[in-house]
């Protein structure tokens, strides 16, 4: 079993949404996969299944600075949308194969999502320090938590 | 007192959808109205970019069907090159088309539909999603995955990626298919059909001990919209549009490039989103409805046989006249998904499909393109204009939601109309009304545009404005 996934969620071309995908492309590190998605979809979880653990990078529109936070399987529903969360995705995982890995949220708050492919300079800041938190993250080893 | 009931999403960003039900005095439903914001950025972002770059750009749209978008503009820039496209591109691009009609309409079925077909529209809301499904039938979600797993495999073994794939280019296909993806996909064909029957037979089971009230669900006349080939057989992705009236009968057929003179959208006040109808018919009476249910009454027969089998059924549901009710949107739906792969089979064992001739370059020559496909929820309509030299000097996208945007308002207008008495509105009963809108599967990132991040939440309000209630869905 491969150890780490990165999962960057988010559209590249709609400015800081795709500040996600683009810290993932930044990282690369023994044992460490990568995966971009505009969405998470039901699928994916049998693709996390495959690892020990996940962190899921994404933009966010709230908060001051990127922070690492980890995440437990929770079921969520959207009735009305094609929407999953990273916690919805660790309930159908762990509801469909009995396990889910451990998962975490690097969250990047940005501050511009209109059209473009170019990043905020306040995302492009978040991003170059959340880069740093994963690194320190990869090479800590996780032994416990984030 | 009145009262107005209001089922609204949150976007993250911008784009929004909602329901708004008002309420007389008498707690009887006035008017029903399903909102959708317009946000059309997409067409503007694609001005002053080249035109081969669109089959990039566009898919991004939508993280759940982006092949539509993909394949409509590929087909839009295969007009302005004005030449043709090799056959074996030709099935290459239906193949990926129909992987993403089999992860599509699975999806939709595990995550929208199931949770009422299986747990019942009145369980317990706290279990009635895809994890309480999972719970429930274990073996079945297992199945709906893989299933939209095949999906996914289809696109990534033609396309080299299942995700946002750059395969389709103006005049072809940048790359042949192997014999070893070739038998890779086929060689689970059989289990894949098996598997999407079972969740036939689950929706004709749920008819069956339903059928008043499945018969009578957000049931109006419309005129229905669909590709169609060979004298009225379904089409997904390619052919002729056709349009049938409410009686059944065939009232036009043309070619897409022509869809400016048939189509006029209508302004309401009350939507951001406009809503299309057959012009020669006016409005009211020419707005119709597209994607499966509507493909469906557009057609007079399926090309491949298990699907054919079902289809037969399916148009025998209303006493041979166009079927009306929306919860057949469930059960066309999967009929669909049993023709994407038997269809996917027919291509994958075609003698041309290994050939080596798949694109058919050319410098621009036509300073317009109109590509037009069936996504998964309905028709799409890709029309791009370009200078000379390629460069998009404008764009124009008509997709799915947007042409059902008229009948989701009746949908919901029906349903709340036929369970809403007074003012005491059940948790069931507001599913309904929710469930009215699932049969469209309307796609929210495409119509508005937006990311398609969009919680719900349900308001209730008085006739004077007052906050009554609300229930949030996340």
């Amino acid at each position: 079993m491969t150890e780490t996934l990165l999962l960057g969620i988010g559209n590249i071309y709609r400015e800081d949404d795709g500040v996600g995908p683009k810290c993932v492309d930044l990282v690369s590190f023994p044992g460490v996969s990568r995966l971009t998605v505009q969405e998470l979809v039901p699928e994916l979880a049998e693709t996390i299944l495959d690892y020990e653990r996940v962190v899921f990078v994404d933009a966010s529109l709230q908060g001051g600075a990127a922070e690492l936070l980890p995440l437990l399987p929770r079921d969520t529903s959207f009735p009305l949308t094609h929407r999953m969360t990273c916690e919805g995705l660790l309930a159908l995982t762990e509801a469909i194969y009995g396990r889910a890995p451990r998962a975490f949220l690097l969250s990047i708050p940005g501050g511009s999502f209109d059209h473009g492919e170019t990043l905020s300079a306040r995302a492009t800041e978040n991003m170059e320090k959340a880069r740093g938190i994963l690194e320190r993250f990869l090479r800590s080893g996780d032994a416990g938590g984030a | 007192m009145t009262k107005k009931i209001t089922i609204s999403p949150v976007t993250r960003i911008e784009g929004h959808a909602k329901v708004t039900i008002h309420l007389d005095d008498e707690g009887r439903v006035e008017r029903t109205y399903f909102h959708v914001n317009q946000f059309r950025g997409y067409e503007k972002f694609t001005e002053g970019r080249f035109y081969d770059e669109l089959p990039m750009i566009t898919p991004r749209i939508c993280g759940i069907c982006p092949v539509s978008h993909h394949l409509a503009a590929a087909k839009a820039c295969d007009e302005i090159l004005g030449r043709p496209v090799p056959r074996t591109a030709a099935l290459l691009r239906e193949l990926i088309h129909m992987g993403q009609m089999i992860q599509s309409h699975a999806m939709h079925f595990f995550e929208l539909a199931g949770p009422d077909l299986v747990l019942g529209w009145d369980a317990d809301p706290a279990v009635r999603n895809v994890v309480g499904l999972v719970r429930a039938n274990p073996e079945l979600a297992l199945k709906a995955v893989k299933l939209r797993k095949y999906g996914q495999t289809i696109i990534e073994e033609v396309a080299g990626r299942r995700i946002h794939p750059s395969f389709a280019i103006p005049g072809g296909v940048n790359a042949s298919l192997s014999p070893g993806s070739r038998d890779r996909i086929l060689k689970q064909v059989d289990e894949m059909i098996a598997y999407i029957r079972e969740g036939v037979s689950i929706i004709l089971a749920f008819i069956e001990a339903h059928k008043e009230e499945c018969d009578a669900f957000a049931a109006f006349p419309s005129a229905y919209m669909g590709l169609v080939k060979d004298g009225g057989a379904l089409e997904l992705y390619d052919g002729i549009v056709r349009m049938a009236g409410r009686d059944g009968r065939v009232l036009d057929e043309f070619a897409g490039k022509y869809y400016l003179s048939h189509i006029a959208e209508k302004v309401d006040d009350w939507s951001y989103l406009k809503f299309p109808y057959f012009k020669p018919l006016g409005d009211p009476e020419g707005h119709y409805r597209v994607g499966p249910l509507g493909r469906f009454n557009a057609s007079d027969r399926i090309g491949t046989p298990l699907a054919q089998e079902e289809f037969g059924k399916f148009k025998t549901m209303n006493g041979g006249k166009p079927v009306e009710s929306s919860v057949y949107y469930h059960y066309a739906r999967l009929i669909e998904a049993v023709y994407a792969l038997e269809r996917a089979r027919e291509i994958l064992e075609d003698g041309d499909i290994l050939s080596r001739d798949v694109l058919n370059p050319g410098p621009v020559t036509n300073e317009e393109g109109i590509g037009v496909i069936e996504a998964p929820r309905g028709t799409l309509f890709h029309h791009y204009w370009v200078d000379e030299r390629g460069t998009v000097k404008k764009a124009n996208l008509i997709v799915a939601t947007g042409h059902n945007n008229w009948a989701m308002s009746q949908a919901v207008d029906n349903v709340a109309r036929g369970y809403i008495q007074g003012h005491d509105i059940p948790e069931g009963v507001l599913n309904r009304v929710e469930g009215a809108i699932r049969c469209y599967d309307p796609c929210l990132s495409c119509s508005t545009h937006a990311i398609g991040r969009m919680p719900v939440v349900v308001e209730v309000y008085d006739h004077e404005g007052a906050f009554v209630a609300s229930r949030e869905r996340a």
